[in-house]
């Protein structure tokens, strides 16, 4: 019997689909479910770093607002004081790390992954792959599909492949995280018929 | 300041007026005081733009999700800060960005 070739949609969970409606259906559910619990651990990541290695107000500060000591008279002036704070006792003024905050949360869909441990990152459509840490201008390995992969982050950009997936893209070392970027995936999944 | 033997004449002595009024016998003294409120005055208009930016995008936020009324310090319930930072970060993250980047006069 001769090879055939065909092909098959895979959410990021997976799961193996023939049906490209029924895989973007399964698919969304998978990232409402995968953003809502990345958006929490990214802000609580934040919040606990604060709590850990702020400033000894900012240790105050967050320490309150977690344990609900802030009243219903002081959200004007904490959100002035992370937000706006620039003049005298409100000198205090987050504002940066919140939008570096939120660019991360709203950034997950265009898959920043930290370099600092293990991650997934799921790439839209594309089969669930995990970055593992790398250092700035070497390389950076990855599990693709199950395989051991390295691929050099370049600046020209990066092709890894497996024997099913081939991902195109770009990956830079910004600001202690790598940020990935595809360009294109193509995946296929070959089999072999039964007798 | 020697003494006056009774014979005194008036002098004319220069000095320099700030913009709030004060009076200084050196212009150099003048100067760094006028510096020093137009600093402060720039940071403290500077602050009323950002909290006037903060307050009106939080208030056209309403609708989007109700905890930016706490922005203006509006409560409801018995919601927290902590609640209602965790939710204006984790539940409406454009929005949020966008008004923190509107206290620049940005957004």
């Amino acid at each position: 019997m001769a090879i055939k070739q065909s092909t098959r949609f895979e959410t990021t969970d997976g799961t193996l689909y023939t049906s490209e409606k029924d895989a973007q259906r399964a698919q969304e559910g998978l990232n409402n479910r995968d953003r809502k619990s990345f958006r929490l651990k990214t802000w609580e990541d934040f919040v606990n770093t604060q709590l850990e290695e702020g400033s000894e107000e900012i240790q105050k500060i967050y320490g309150n607002l977690k344990r609900g000591n802030y009243g219903l008279l002081d959200s004007k002036g904490i959100f002035e004081r992370l937000w706006l704070g620039t003049i005298n006792d409100t000198r205090l003024n987050q504002r940066l790390d919140y939008e570096k905050l939120l660019t991360t949360i709203i950034g997950n869909d265009e898959t920043h992954i930290k370099a600092d441990g293990v991650y997934d990152l799921v790439i839209d459509k594309g089969a669930k792959t995990i970055m593992s840490r790398g250092k700035e201008g070497t390389s950076l390995s990855a599990i693709v599909g199950g395989d051991n992969l390295t691929l050099a982050a370049s600046p020209g950009g990066f092709t890894m492949t497996n024997s099913g997936v081939t991902i195109i893209g770009t990956a830079q070392f910004v600001e202690n995280r790598w940020s990935v970027t595809h360009k294109e995936i193509l995946y296929t999944v070959t089999w072999q018929a039964g007798e | 300041m020697a003494e006056n033997d009774g014979n005194g004449v008036v002098k004319k002595v220069p000095v320099w007026i700030t913009s709030d009024g004060s009076v200084f016998l050196t212009e150099d003294d003048a100067t760094r005081y006028q510096e020093s409120q137009d600093r402060g005055n720039k940071e403290a208009q500077v602050f009323r733009d950002g909290q006037k930016n903060l307050s009106t995008g939080a208030n056209n936020l309403t609708k989007v999700n109700g905890y930016y009324r706490m922005v203006n310090g509006e409560f409801f319930g018995t919601n927290n800060v902590y609640d209602a930072l965790t939710s204006l970060v984790i539940d409406t993250p454009e929005s949020t960005l966008k008004l923190i980047k509107s206290v620049d006069g940005g957004g």
